[in-house]
This record gives C-alpha cells, structure tokens and sequence, in this order.
C-alpha cells in the first residue's frame, strides 16, 4: 500500500469570522498527481497554505508523512511554487538566477547536486539566463526559475498553486509534460489549477474544494461526476458560511 | 592647508564613524530598498528620539551600560504597538507607523520641554554633527560594524528570502526579522550623532538604490553600497569643510549627484545608441 503523504481530517478555517474551509477530510498518497479545482475563493490556496503551515485552522488535523504538522521538520522533502510567483520581484532584485536557484540549499542546509541541477536547467531551458539578474526577467522566465528552485533538492512532494498562469499554451504543454516525466519518476504532485483541460492529460486524482469538498476521487469517477449538470451548480455555489 | 588639516583632526572621529557606518549599512540598506519598506528608518528615527531624549533625560536614574538596552527595549516596543494596531485594529501598516512614530516624536517633546533638553542639544540630535562625535562614538560603531557583519553571516539567507518569497515551507521569519530590527536600531542610533534625525535615513536610500541598479548580482550590490556611503561621507566631509556648511546637508547633496550621474549617463548612452 502506497504510503500516505498528505492527510488532512475535519479541517475547518476562517479569516475573521468568515468560514472559508469547512470539515476538510483529503488524503494524498505517495505518487499521486492530485488537481485541486474549484471556484475563485473556494478555498484552494488556504487549503495549501493550512497544509504549509502558513495558516492556522480553526479545527483539525494535519499529517504530513504520519507526522502532526508542528511534530514536521523535514521541510526540505516539499518543494513549494505560491500562486503568481513572478509578480513578487520587482526589477531592481539583484540576485542572479544562479543565487537564487542555490536558496533552499541555505534555508534547509542540503547540497544540491550538480547532476539534478543541471538536469532541471536543461528541461526548463533556463541554461542562457543563470548569469542574469531575476529582475531582468520575463515572468514565464520567472515561473520557471520558480519550478526549477522548488525541485532543486528532489523533493518528495511538489506543491504548485496555479504555476502556469502568465505561460502561453504552448509553454503551458511542455511545462505540464515536463511535470509528467518527474510524476512518472515518483515525484507526487498537488496542483492547484483552473485549466481542466489539464485534467485529461496528466493528472490522476481529483479534489473539487468550494469551501466544502465535495469531489476527491481519481480522475474516471471525476469525468463521470463532471458530465452531470448539477455538478457545476455544486461547483460556482459558494455559500458565505459564518461560525 | 593648515586650517583644513587642523579642521579634519577636530572632526576625524566622526569621519572614521562614518566610514564604519556606511560599511555597516551596506549590509542591510539594500533589503529595505528591495521590501519596499525605505521610509522605515525614518519612522524608526522618531521612535529613537523619544528614546535617546528619554534616556538623556533620566541619565541620573539609568547607568551609561543600559542606555543601549533601554533604547533598544523602547524601539521593540513602539514596534509592538505597530504589530498590535496592525493586527487588532486591523489598521494599514503604514498607518499604523505613522500613528506610532508622531506619537513618540510628541511625547520626546514634550520630555525635552519639561526636561530642559529644549536646547542646542535638539538641534544637534536634529541635524547632527560631525564635531560633536567622540572617540566613544567611534569605538561603538566598530562594535556596530561588526554586529552587522555578524547578523549579516548569520541571517542573510532569511533576509534574502523575503524579497522572492512571502512564505517558505518550514521557515520561521521571526527571529531573522528581530534582529534585523536590532541592527538597523543601532545603526540609527550611530548615525543620528552624524547626521541627525532628520537626515540619516538618507543613508539608508541614496547609495543602496543607486547600487541596486548598478550592480550585476547581490555581492556586487553590497559592494556598491559600501563604496557610494563612504564617498559619501568623505566627499560631505570636505564640503561641509571647505564651505563650512552642515555636514548632514552636505553629505545629502553630494549624495544626490549620483542620480545626477547616472541619469545624465543614460541619457548620453540611449542618445548614442540611436
């Protein structure tokens, strides 16, 4: 049995007074591709941020690796992309692309091997731009030196919180079949998105969240479900719950 | 010559402060230029006033070894009470800086008022002097220079991280930040001596923007700094001198010719270019 990376029971969370999570229940094994969908402010990212200890649940559990999340200390085994990551620099940043991909060496106090290094420089297509600074770049540019950094240190697990927003389609495809090459090596990945069209194609489990979750299921059931009306209504509605 | 040369002896300790000072903050002038956050200092500067006025104030009562301390528990404080009208009255930062920092700097007059500091002395923390920094000064910014190297070793992949990142995976800003705060606190505390209240968050801005842009990676960035602040001060030094003008105006004009320079470079360069 594939061991369970992810495990999230009755997690509930609200900004002020306003419930944006209600009664979580997601699990996420090892070498799943895992989609979390939904409506915008259904909840996605703070699910993610909940499950990066970034925010504090009003309720419930996490478990990362079987491990309570304030027990978890080996950070270095998640690579992490935040939504709209080309947006945080600005053009004065001086860092190169090559100190800034070095980062979670530091942060995490890992050696990242040259051999993965430049295997990822080399499947981003990021070899010409190591020298420049980050604020001279493009934002797909940007993106990718993201992606690059989160996999630096061979996570086990990546989590992306809508990582193609700003790329072409073009882009789009080779960065998702790139991502499928590292799922089919054992990479397990949670991927917040709106392209459904994504769905199809590379990923294999399911999560509709709208403050509630009301789909986690591989990607068959999830066709089936989706092809019936009523799941869309389920889908946009997004009731203001207060606690 | 000699009229000079016996200016320089008179003001050689503030010169060497200022020296160590702009070394100390190249080391954390470019993170607040690249946080967004260049009026920090600024406000911070207000806060410090009431604290030195208050120290001064109550010299009697506090040992000269607990100046520092009660000056940098003052600061942390005033921090504490922006933290808490940013998170309890849900206040913008900026806002609640600004209630913070003008309420320090009410309170620092109103002590200098009732404490016969309302003097020449507030002009001098005011404005600064290179004249009145002392041997002791120029001892405790070595101590400051090698705080800020210390801090700089020990944090800077934290500092660093806050201008890409907003949140890391298993990473803790909090300590990184305190001591950040510490470091700049002293930092302020050395150069009001120099440059007075009102000026010495120039410091933080003119040479850390200019190298920004200059320079080809981060290293290069600190380099930069370090070099413009200490053309900086030698260069204000010698026209506060020759001219007998304000050492803290002097400094701040001269600084301001850097963007003079770069701006008429880039023009030459772009005119040429077509």
């Amino acid at each position: 049995m594939n061991q369970t990376i992810i495990q999230v029971k009755d997690l509930s969370f609200a900004y002020e007074r306003h419930l944006v999570l209600k009664n979580i229940n997601l699990e996420v094994k090892k070498g799943d591709f895992l989609a979390i969908i939904g409506p915008n402010g259904g909840g996605k990212s703070t699910l993610i941020k909940c499950i990066l200890g970034f925010l504090k649940p009003l309720k419930g559990e996490i478990y990362l690796w079987g491990r309570r999340l304030k027990d978890f200390k080996d950070w270095y085994k998640i690579g992490y992309v935040p939504q709209r990551a080309g947006d945080l620099v600005e053009s004065l940043t001086p860092l190169t692309v090559k100190e800034f991909l070095s980062m979670p060496s530091k942060w995490y106090k890992k050696t990242i091997h040259p051999a993965i290094k430049d295997l990822l420089i080399e499947k981003f297509g990021i070899k010409d731009l190591l020298n420049k600074k980050l604020g001279a770049l493009s934002y797909g540019q940007l993106q990718r030196a993201y992606i690059i950094r989160a996999l630096i240190l061979e996570p086990e697990l990546l989590i992306l919180d809508e990582p193609s927003v700003g790329l072409d389609f073009f882009s789009q495809d080779a960065f998702y079949k790139t991502l499928g090459e590292f799922h089919q090596k054992g990479l397990t990945i949670v991927l917040i998105t709106h392209e459904t069209w994504l769905l199809t194609k590379w990923v294999n489990k399911v999560a509709c969240i709208n403050q509630t979750l009301f789909f986690h299921g591989d990607h068959e059931s999830f066709c089936v479900l989706s092809s019936k009306p009523e799941f869309f209504s389920d889908y946009h509605k997004i009731e203001h719950l207060h606690w | 010559m000699e009229e000079l040369l016996f200016s320089l002896q008179l003001v050689k300790f503030g010169v060497l402060a200022g020296i160590l000072l702009g070394i100390s903050l190249s080391l954390t002038s470019p993170f607040l230029i690249l946080k967004k956050n260049a009026l920090f200092p600024h406000a911070l500067t207000h806060v410090l006033f009431f604290a030195i006025i208050f120290t001064t104030a109550f010299s009697n009562y506090i040992s000269s070894y607990l100046e520092y301390p009660v000056i940098i528990c003052l600061t942390l404080f005033s921090v504490l009470g922006i933290l808490i009208l940013n998170k309890y009255f849900k206040l913008y930062e900026d806002t609640a800086t600004s209630i913070i920092t003008h309420l320090a700097l009410g309170l620092a007059l109103i002590v200098a008022a009732k404490t016969n500091l309302y003097d020449a002395r507030l002009l001098s923390y005011l404005f600064g002097s290179l004249v009145t920094v002392s041997q002791k000064d120029f001892y405790e910014s070595i101590i400051v220079l090698l705080l800020s190297f210390a801090f700089f070793y020990k944090f800077y992949p934290l500092w660093t991280a806050q201008i890409t990142d907003k949140e890391i995976p298993g990473i803790n800003f909090k300590w990184a930040n305190s001591f950040y705060l510490v470091i700049i606190t002293l930092q302020i505390i050395i150069g009001i001596k120099l440059m007075g209240i009102l000026l010495i968050s120039a410091f933080f801005v003119f040479s850390g923007s200019c190298a920004l842009k200059l320079a080809s990676n981060f290293k290069l960035a600190i380099i930069y700094t370090a070099f413009l602040n200490i053309l900086g001060i030698l260069g204000g030094t010698l026209i506060s001198v020759f001219w007998d003008l304000p050492f803290s105006g002097s400094v701040v004009v001269f600084m301001s010719f850097y963007f003079l320079f770069f701006v008429v470079s880039k023009f030459l360069n772009n005119n040429r270019r077509i």
